[in-house]
């Protein structure tokens, strides 16, 4: 009888365990089928939430909690969880910064992470004693015996990251090898739920879960890009005449998805100038002053934002192209000129910060020269609140920072164009008024003239100079909106400088000159020039824009001298005119398109195009246009080498 | 009969001629080319009519690009810099410009100036005879209100 009924009670276990298995089986099943289709549509946080609780319920426990390895600090962070989590009571817990474990060899994530094997504890009193001074493990062993949890586990997982983002060379330094790294922490009221899952089939679960993550980045980065496709669909197709508008909305739109995809509060969006090399914010989610006290700066003011090269740590991002990553400190940074405000706007962020570049494609990163900056622009992000107690500020994890990497990259060329834009824009608006001018001038004149012709007045000599003088503003300037004058073809022709260029204009330019500034122009012998073959419009259009810029900066009443000159290699014609000169600062670039000396944007209005054109236009004749002298006089000398006396083909 | 006293800004001074000349006709003319001693003007003189501002000029040294809009809106900086005078004296104000109008819309709404007392004329619109005309009924129209 004893037998058989120890024979049923033994059954009876036997049937126990053996209904465990299948109940641990039918979770696990639902966990493989969970897992291989994860929901790639969530944001990032809600993604971790969902892993952590399909993971609690698996295993059954109290409370699940995903740790994921930071590599910028090495710190374990929390990235999501599930249970009861006001019962977690981890802000109570006297650590600094919660939801955070310092990298220590005896914490159980690092434990369970270096061996690549699950590591489970179900003797908490012996736990505590054997981590006696790592703090953190021991409140928490403290906090575990008080909310009877009888045993804890932490389930490793590793994988590489997002194939075809982390092979590209955009990667920051410290994240060559972007592995993720994490642990799955779970705490069990009752030991028996965690004996029913073998170690192995934990190690799968693990597996698994490191892909699911894997998994859920390529989707992300791929709804990213969607979006931002989408953006630049709707913000670019259309053109209108604002685009510094278009873009401000765009931008705003950029940093609604930085926020939501990785969770950060705030957001500035800094880019080249048009004329400098410098970086000016164009948008914000709220900025102030650092010093001497925090002072919002409101919208209108947003281009006063500025950062030279390699000024400040925004600078140095600017000009190095290398993302910066500030790590966390009660203090904003004592370096910054500008700091992100808190959504109240009350207060500045006080970090930790990550500073991305806005890089150029490689095509247009290889006409960069030498010792100019490498970046486009700076976004910098800032308020980036713990999962577990919104008032502390976590890092931005390796994935963060690389999905940052990944926005810029995409909205790069979206910048380049609408910087392009605007840039036309600003021209077009220069060239339109520069274009009505001359145009109004001739109307005028031909109306004055017909009213004297009908009264039989005889028209003064000066209104034909006005005419001419008109003329020849207009026809430069048609010229201007050609395309890229490296393009122009030139047909050179048996040309006298002083007889086919000089004579032509020189009433012109004279009138000019003492109209626009009372000055007068002087104009040496050109005898020992011999003829050169030139085409004669460019050269025309070299000279006129030569004199032009020594009447528009030159000193009211002084005189402009052409004088040409035999040099060892061929001729050489100098214009100097006293005047606002070149300083030291300008000189290294007034040749290069669009750049205008602050000197001269105080003096006249223009697309910084004159001198650019003028040079490339010298150098299609093999000559070169040179500042021969910066100051007192300031000297454009044209060289034309001795071979144009021949006759050639470009 | 003592002519009216008017003040001209306009930084292109080769090409504002024609309209001086018209405007001498009728009016004593104060003429700058350079926005800085416009203002330096009004520092000590508050007895111009009527004023003639160009909109794209070159800014003076040290204001911040964007209150000139890179010199795009110079005349309107400007214009804000004389709103009190313009409407305490009732001395109108013409953007003489090519710039459009839409351009600076806004921000002309924004300064809110009575509507007699400005008006913003197209260059190409407008010829130099016609000028001086526009301008005196202007003045006129302001001090009838």
């Amino acid at each position: 009888m004893g037998g058989h009924l120890s024979d049923r009670r033994q059954t009876d276990a036997l049937s126990e365990a053996h209904k465990m298995v299948v109940a641990s089986q039918k979770l696990r099943r639902q966990f493989y089928s969970s897992i291989s289709q994860p929901p790639v549509d969530k944001k990032p946080v809600e993604f971790f939430a969902w892993l952590s609780s399909l993971w609690r319920t698996v295993t059954n426990a109290k409370t699940t909690w995903l740790w994921l390895k930071n590599q910028h600090t090495n710190h374990w962070e929390i990235v999501g969880a599930a249970g009861p989590l006001e019962a977690v009571g981890l802000p109570q817990l006297p650590l600094q910064f919660p939801g955070e474990m310092a990298p220590n060899a005896r914490s159980i994530a690092e434990l369970a992470s270096a061996s690549g094997e699950p590591v489970y504890v179900d003797d908490i009193p012996q736990f505590k004693r054997s981590h006696a001074g790592i703090q953190y493990t021991v409140a928490c062993a403290e906090w575990f015996q008080e909310n009877h949890i009888a045993a804890f586990d932490a389930i490793p997982f590793a994988t590489r990251l997002s194939r075809d983002e982390t092979q590209d060379n955009h990667i920051t330094p410290g994240s060559k090898s972007l592995h993720l790294v994490g642990v799955v922490c779970s705490h069990y009221g009752d030991p028996a739920y965690r004996q029913q899952h073998e170690a192995e089939s934990l190690r799968i679960m693990g597996d698994l879960t490191a892909q699911a993550i894997a998994y859920f980045y390529e989707f992300l980065f791929r709804r990213i890009l969607m979006k931002l496709n989408d953006l630049a669909d709707r913000h670019l197709t259309t053109v209108t005449k604002r685009p510094d508008k278009d873009r401000s909305q765009y931008l705003q739109e950029v940093i609604s998805i930085i926020q939501t995809q990785i969770g950060v509060e705030a957001v500035s969006i800094f880019y080249r100038d048009a004329d400098r090399p410098r970086i000016t914010c164009l948008q914000t989610t709220g900025l102030c002053t650092a010093t001497p006290r925090c002072q919002r700066i409101s919208d209108a003011s947003l281009p006063d934002v500025v950062y030279e090269p390699g000024e400040g740590r925004t600078g140095k991002c600017f000009l190095t192209g290398e993302p910066i990553f500030l790590p966390r400190s009660d203090k904003p940074s004592d370096e910054a000129k500008y700091l992100e405000l808190a959504r109240d706007g009350q207060a500045p962020l006080p970090g930790p910060t990550f500073l991305a570049p806005i890089s150029p494609s490689s095509v247009r990163a290889s006409q960069r020269s030498k010792g100019s900056p490498r970046a486009d622009g700076v976004i910098r992000c800032a308020g980036h609140p713990s999962l577990v107690d919104s008032r502390h500020q976590r890092h931005f994890d390796p994935m963060e920072t690389q999905t940052l990497q990944f926005i810029c990259r995409q909205i790069s060329p979206i910048l380049h164009t609408f910087a392009v834009r605007e840039q036309r824009e600003h021209q077009i608006s220069l060239i339109k008024h520069d274009l009505f001018v001359p145009l109004q001038m001739i109307a005028s004149t031909i109306a004055e003239i017909k009213r004297r012709n009908q009264s039989a007045q005889p028209v003064p000599e000066y209104r034909f100079l006005d005419l001419d003088m008109a003329l020849a503003a207009a026809r430069n300037l048609g010229r201007q909106l050609e395309a890229d004058p490296r393009e122009e073809t030139i047909t050179p022709e048996r040309t006298l400088l002083e007889g086919d260029i000089i004579a032509h204009n020189a009433a012109m330019l004279r009138h000019y000159a003492s109209r626009q500034n009372n000055m007068s122009i002087y104009f040496d012998s050109f005898k020992g020039i011999p003829p050169l073959y030139l085409d004669q419009n460019a050269i025309t259009r070299v000279f006129y824009n030569l004199i032009v810029n020594a009447i528009k900066y030159g000193e009211s009443g002084s005189e402009i001298r052409v004088s040409p000159r035999t040099t060892a290699t061929g001729f050489a014609v100098d214009v100097a005119n006293y005047g606002i000169g070149v300083s030291a600062e300008d000189e290294a670039h007034i040749f290069e398109p669009y750049y205008r000396a602050a000197t001269a944007q105080s003096k006249s209005l223009g697309a910084g195009l004159g001198l650019y054109i003028a040079r490339v236009l010298m150098e299609k004749h093999r000559g070169r246009l040179d500042l021969r002298s910066p100051n007192d006089p300031t000297v454009f000398t044209m060289f034309f080498p001795s071979e144009l006396k021949w006759e050639w083909r470009p | 009969m003592t002519r009216e006293k008017i003040l001209f800004l306009d930084d292109e001074r080769a090409w504002c001629g024609p309209y001086l000349e018209n405007l001498n006709d009728l009016f004593e003319v104060a003429v700058f080319h350079e926005v800085q001693l416009a203002l330096d003007y009004f520092e000590h003189f508050q007895d111009v009519e009527a004023l003639i501002v160009d909109v794209m000029m070159p800014p003076p040294p040290d204001t911040p690009a964007t209150e000139t809009n890179k010199g795009l809106e110079t005349g309107i900086w400007f214009a804000e810099k004389m709103r009190r005078y313009v409407v305490a004296h009732r001395s109108p104000i013409v953007f003489l410009t090519n710039r459009d109008q839409e351009n600076f819309a806004d921000r002309l709404t924004q300064m809110a100036l009575p509507e007699q007392l400005y008006e913003v004329r197209l260059k190409l619109n407008t010829s130099p005879t016609a000028l001086p005309v526009i301008v005196k009924q202007m003045i006129n129209a302001a001090k009838r209100r």
